[in-house]
């Protein structure tokens, strides 16, 4: 399959447009003191909108990663674009199901942050083991910090943290693997 | 601790026991 290396940058592109604009069409809605779920409930103006930026982003970020499954036979790097596979598609459903139905939100909220912060712990170890030492440690280091910054901050803003984590390494890891050249030069160390 | 906190403590752990799972499962396929 032709690769997209692009696309989670798109998607996090669009996802934080629609975030800023539905935090800013809700005044009740404060930065790192309200859940960002609640921007996709029916008190939020531009409910729509947050929901759609979820569903898109997590749509682009599936077929991103099932495009570059194959680009290395390391299962370490495989096993990473499955779960952020399935990581696009548990975004999917955060946005399908809303925050005005908690359980189901919680449940694919929870297991879809798990899964994006368990993908890139793999993909740092595989950069570890292909020569990219300082990409591979600023991933692992990064998820833990943001996973033990829950002992520390608040719930509402450890969401937004996170939140803004996953954006950025997502857009930052997919910038870097497509910069690098990665796609031609990634297979030579094979775990 | 409320309910819903005791709710996202178990779908972590089940995720991260079905990702080891699913790695261990895909280990053993590929060197088979």
């Amino acid at each position: 399959m032709k690769q997209y290396p692009y696309l989670p940058m798109i998607g996090v592109s669009f996802f934080v447009v629609c975030w800023v604009a539905s935090a800013l069409a809700m005044p009740s809605w404060h930065f790192m003191e309200t859940w960002p779920s609640t921007l996709g409930t029916a008190d939020s103006p531009y409910q729509i909108l947050f929901n759609t930026g979820m569903i898109v982003s997590g749509t682009l970020m599936a077929i991103y990663s099932y495009s570059v499954y194959s680009a290395s036979e390391s299962i370490w790097f495989r096993v990473a674009f499955i779960f952020s596979m399935v990581g696009g598609v548990l975004l999917c459903g955060v946005g399908v199901f809303n925050d005005d139905i908690p359980f189901a939100h919680e449940l694919f909220t929870m297991s879809m942050f798990t899964i994006s912060l368990i993908s890139m712990i793999y993909l740092g170890i595989f950069l570890h083991l292909t020569g990219r030492r300082a990409f591979g440690s600023l991933c692992i280091i990064s998820v833990a910090a943001v996973a033990l910054s829950g002992l520390v901050v608040p719930l509402p803003a450890w969401d937004t943290v996170g939140t803004l984590f996953i954006d950025v390494i997502s857009f930052a890891t997919s910038f870097a693997l497509w910069r690098y050249r990665f796609y031609e030069t990634g297979n030579e160390v094979v775990p | 601790m409320s309910d819903i906190m005791i709710f996202s403590a178990i779908v972590i752990l089940v995720t991260i026991a079905s990702c080891i799972s699913f790695t261990v499962l895909y280990w053993k396929h590929r060197n088979k």
